[in-house]
């Protein structure tokens, strides 16, 4: 046992030497669970989004990454999905629905710049993409939340009325900052349908 | 809001985490990674911050890469790589392919000084586990034709960091990388001597090393959704210069860790908030395999964790009860005969008073029995209450528990011989079958049972049992505790019937045979060493 100790105060002096050279690695693996169950749209399985979500905490967090390239183009049709149905050309859902909040959320951020097209052709075109994603046989997962919620539309109008129910408790600064994104993409997919 | 339904909570829990993903993605896209093709099958992603640094310095050889088009993939080669994902997927070879893309990365050097040169690593392997402790990895042992040592693919990636890049840990958050996944990947025969574990030189930690999913606490919404919410502080980094913890636990994570030495109780506290520590502890529980050492220590978490080990049993409370306290939050059982009594606090004025979940921990031997477990503070007239709230933290394990409790008292009753299992075969059933069985005050014995996949049930029906077939049953759980060999569980009626022995397995025969030269020949080294060493000496006189 001596042995050992000794062996572990070496290695503790190696990280002093070296604490400037620490470079960290995130691994990120991924499995077929997610393509499998892409293949089959009535089974919902969290595990899939979670992969993704991890993924993007590493790369939100800086880190240097190897991952499978199979959970970047999950990553990627996430995006695809989320720039075609849920907010495109930077928030147009929220200038269509909540225009006062979205001057608000311009004013904050120059970066978001006003759409001058949140019309039906928008909606028509993501529908398409969302069939060409949903009609591709090694599609991943991310879209299935949004269909099953989109089947359940009592559901989802109950989540709405919940939310909504719960951002009025709140006070109004907290009521803007972070219910209002949710409830805005809630009200939209609600009218769509 | 109580009144949410559990459709509607789910259905929220997705929404948000795809509007986080989306808010992400937008912020890292403009942090300007560069993305690496390292094989055709794994990419190294640089953040903007690291791209000026050399290869020595990074540690990596990735100057040489082909750039990867993250974003701009053509459809059809994306279906061609889910397509090659999910072969390896069904082929179980994700674990050889990480393994070339770690020698593709691997700097090679000439001497020593060079490999001084290069950075220590702080290694995070995330990802899910489902029959192995990273899915996809294969754990199985395969001998190799010329050394004739018997290897996986986990433990050759687990050697080649050890040997041949510089690490300084490993950290593996999966879900439950313990118990009998602990057994079969690195092949433990004994708790305090295992050749594949102590070869390891750097710390090997397990997030979420105990029973139940890991809950991916940093990334996703957990359970209270409507109290906690960390996704929408996520979905703020849009908006707001708010931080989420989970944006930032890797950060910390290897911040703790670069600290000298390694803060590894600040680490663990990263995965646990003290406020529902009831609920995230089992899950997330973090063990320790220290450098060269045999076994896996699990972290002791100040004020809300009791261990009773065995030294405990045999000097510290031997004769005399035990009591838990009103703040403890989860016992680790890590003895597997409790003979003193084991009374349980509880403050009765806190509304949220429940009783702590009961973890066993010894992986070696799952067999456990309590002389008396004490809840004096509990008005429970049934068994059922009392031994789900300890004992729900065992879902979905589907490896073989038993834990008897010879008296269990309540401040109403007292019940006999009970007894608590999971992932134990019974006739009749395909399933592997957890539940739990006793005796009553009149001599009649009940039990109930429900697959071990499933979650645990709050209300179970119990159907009568043979009372002498449990007591026999109870003796050979006592026996199992007591004795160092585990209990062959392949079908509870025929273990009851006549307890087998199972010979050594071949593999492991051959393992302890490799192990017992490997000794010799580091012995006939020292003698050699110490010969010189002695010729030296005489020359110096």
């Amino acid at each position: 046992m001596k042995m050992k100790a000794s062996y572990l105060l070496l290695l503790f002096a190696h990280s002093v030497y070296a604490s400037d050279l620490v470079t960290n690695l995130v691994i990120v693996n991924d499995v077929s669970e997610s393509i499998e169950n892409s293949m089959q749209p009535n089974r919902i399985n969290n595990l899939d989004l979670t992969m993704i979500t991890e993924l993007t905490s590493a790369l939100f967090s800086q880190q240097l990454v190897l991952c499978p390239k199979s959970l970047l183009i999950s990553l990627q049709n996430a995006i695809e999905l989320w720039n075609f149905f849920a907010i495109k050309d930077e928030l147009l859902i929220m200038q269509k629905y909540d225009p006062d909040y979205f001057a608000k959320m311009q004013q904050m951020n120059p970066e978001i710049i006003s759409s001058n097209d949140p019309d039906a052709q928008a909606i028509d075109d993501v529908d398409a993409e969302m069939r060409d994603i949903h009609d591709s046989p090694y599609s991943p997962l991310p879209y299935y939340p949004f269909m099953m919620m989109i089947h359940n539309v009592k559901t989802l109008q109950a989540t709405y009325v919940e939310l909504n129910q719960l951002a009025q408790q709140k006070d109004d600064a907290e009521k803007n900052r972070s219910w209002r994104p949710y409830l805005q993409l809630l009200k939209r997919i609600l009218l769509d349908y | 809001m109580e009144a949410l339904s559990a459709v509607v909570k789910k259905n929220t829990l997705r929404l948000l985490n795809m509007f986080s993903l989306y808010c992400n993605v937008q912020i890292i896209k403009a942090s300007n990674y560069l993305f690496k093709e390292v094989t055709s099958e794994f990419v190294l992603c640089i953040p903007h911050h690291m791209q000026h640094l050399s290869q020595i310095q990074l540690g990596l050889a990735y100057e040489k890469l082909r750039k990867f088009p993250f974003l701009v993939v053509p459809k059809v080669e994306k279906q061609l790589i889910l397509q090659e994902a999910k072969k390896i997927d069904e082929a179980e070879s994700l674990g050889k392919k990480l393994l070339e893309a770690l020698q593709v990365l691997q700097i090679i050097v000439q001497d020593d000084q060079a490999w001084n040169q290069l950075p220590l690593f702080n290694i995070f392997i995330d990802g899910h586990g489902l029959y192995t402790i990273t899915a996809g990895i294969s754990t199985t042992l395969e001998k190799d034709e010329k050394t004739g040592i018997a290897s996986s693919d986990y433990l050759r990636i687990l050697d080649y960091l050890n040997n041949h890049i510089r690490t300084k840990s490993l950290t593996i958050s999966s879900c439950y990388p313990s118990g009998q996944k602990l057994i079969d990947s690195f092949n433990l025969t004994s708790k305090w001597h295992n050749v594949y574990l102590e070869k390891i030189r750097y710390p090997l930690i397990m997030v979420g090393s105990l029973y139940g999913p890991t809950s991916m606490a940093w990334s996703k919404p957990r359970v209270n959704v409507y109290e906690e919410f960390p996704q929408f502080y996520t979905a703020q980094k849009l908006y707001s210069p708010q931080k989420n913890k989970g944006m930032t636990l890797f950060s910390d994570c290897f911040a703790f860790l670069n600290e000298t030495p390694a803060n590894f109780e600040k680490f663990s506290s990263l995965f646990v908030s003290t406020e529902n520590a009831n609920v995230d502890l089992p899950q997330n529980y973090i063990s320790i395999k220290f450098p060269y050492a045999s076994w896996f220590s699990f972290v002791h978490y100040k004020d809300i964790v009791k261990s009773i080990s065995a030294i405990d049993m045999a000097a510290k409370y031997r004769n005399k009860p035990m009591l838990i306290a009103d703040k403890i939050q989860i016992i680790l059982l890590g003895a597997n005969v409790i003979t003193s009594s084991i009374v349980i606090s509880r403050d009765t004025s806190d509304e949220k008073v429940s009783l702590p979940y009961i973890l066993p921990i010894n992986y070696h031997n799952q067999n456990y029995f309590f002389n008396e477990i004490a809840l004096p503070h509990d008005q429970s007239e049934t068994v059922q209450a009392p031994i789900i709230n300890m004992f729900s933290a065992l879902i979905q394990v589907e490896e073989p528990i038993a834990i008897v409790i010879k008296k269990l008292t309540t401040a109403i009753k007292t019940f006999d011989n009970v007894v608590i299992f999971t992932g134990l075969p019974w006739e009749g059933y395909d399933d592997l079958q957890t539940g739990y069985a006793y005796i009553d005050h009149d001599g009649n014995a009940f039990r109930a049972h429900w697959p071990s996949s499933k979650w645990i049930r709050r209300v179970v029906s119990e159907q009568p049992y043979d009372a002498v077939a449990l007591k026999s049953w109870i003796e050979i759980i006592e026996q199992s505790a007591h004795a160092t060999s585990v209990t062959d569980y392949s079908s509870v009626d025929q273990m009851l019937a006549a307890k087998k022995t199972k010979p050594m397995p071949e593999m492991v025969k051959q393992s302890k045979l490799q192990h017992l030269k490997e000794q010799q020949a580091a012995r006939s080294i020292q003698k050699t060493y110490r010969k010189k060493q002695g010729n030296k000496k005489t020359l110096q006189r």
